[in-house]
C-alpha cells in the first residue's frame, strides 16, 4: 500500500508540449496556427531532453 | 523495474505495451499543481491489471516504460516506482460515463493518443506554445 500523495508537476498542457519539443515531427502534423508551429519548432531545436 | 524506488512526486508518461500506447500522462483533469492523494486508491499493481491489462504482470508492463522513466530520471533526478503508474489507473475511475469513454479512447491506439494531443492544442492554444517555448528555455519545473 502507497501512502504518499502525488502532487501534478506537468498537467495536460505540458504533457504534449514536452512530447512536441521531444518529437518535432508531430509539429507538421498537428493542427495550428503557421505562427504557432514556428514558434514551437524553434522551442524544439534548443529543448535538452536531458534537460 | 530496478533503480525507481521512493517515490514523491508524479509526472505524466506514455505506458506502453507492445508497441501500443495503453496510458499517457496524467489525469486529463489534472492541472499543475493538482494534489493527488488517496492511499486506498494506491494499490500498486492491482486496478492496472484489472483496467486494463488482465493477466499481465507490472514487471512486463514496466519493461515496456524504460525509455521514458530513464528520460525523466535525467530531468527530474528522482525516482520513480509503481506508484506513479497507478496516477494513471485513477482515470478510468471517473466517475461519469462521459469521461469515462473517452479516457478508454484515448488508450486504445498511437491514432487516439495523437488526437487526444490535438484537442489539447486546440484547447490550449497559445497557451501550450508559450509553456512549451518555457520549457525549452528554463526546463521542467522543480
Amino acid at each position: 500500500m502507497c501512502e504518499q500523495a502525488f502532487i501534478v508537476l506537468e498537467g495536460k498542457t505540458g504533457d504534449p508540449g514536452r512530447k512536441l519539443l521531444k518529437n518535432p515531427a508531430l509539429i507538421v502534423d498537428m493542427v495550428m496556427p503557421e505562427g504557432h508551429k514556428k514558434k514551437l519548432q524553434k522551442a524544439a531545436a534548443t529543448f535538452n531532453v536531458k534537460m | 523495474m530496478q533503480g525507481y524506488r521512493k517515490t514523491d512526486s508524479s509526472y505524466g508518461f506514455e505506458i506502453v505495451l507492445n508497441g501500443i500506447i495503453i496510458s499517457a500522462g496524467c489525469p486529463s483533469t489534472a492541472t499543475r499543481g493538482t494534489h493527488l492523494g488517496a492511499a486506498s486508491r494506491c494499490v500498486p499493481g492491482l486496478r492496472l491489471n484489472k483496467l486494463f491489462m488482465k493477466g499481465v504482470s507490472l514487471d512486463i508492463l514496466l519493461a515496456h516504460c524504460t525509455e521514458e522513466l530513464a528520460i525523466l530520471k535525467h530531468k527530474r533526478k528522482m525516482s520513480y516506482e509503481f506508484c506513479s503508474l497507478n496516477k494513471d489507473i485513477w482515470q478510468p475511475i471517473a466517475k461519469n460515463r462521459q469521461s469515462r469513454s473517452r479516457l478508454r479512447i484515448a488508450h486504445r491506439r498511437r491514432t487516439d493518443q495523437r488526437d487526444a494531443m490535438q484537442k489539447i492544442i486546440t484547447e490550449q492554444k497559445v497557451k501550450l506554445i508559450n509553456l512549451a517555448g518555457s520549457i525549452a528555455e528554463k526546463g521542467f519545473s522543480q
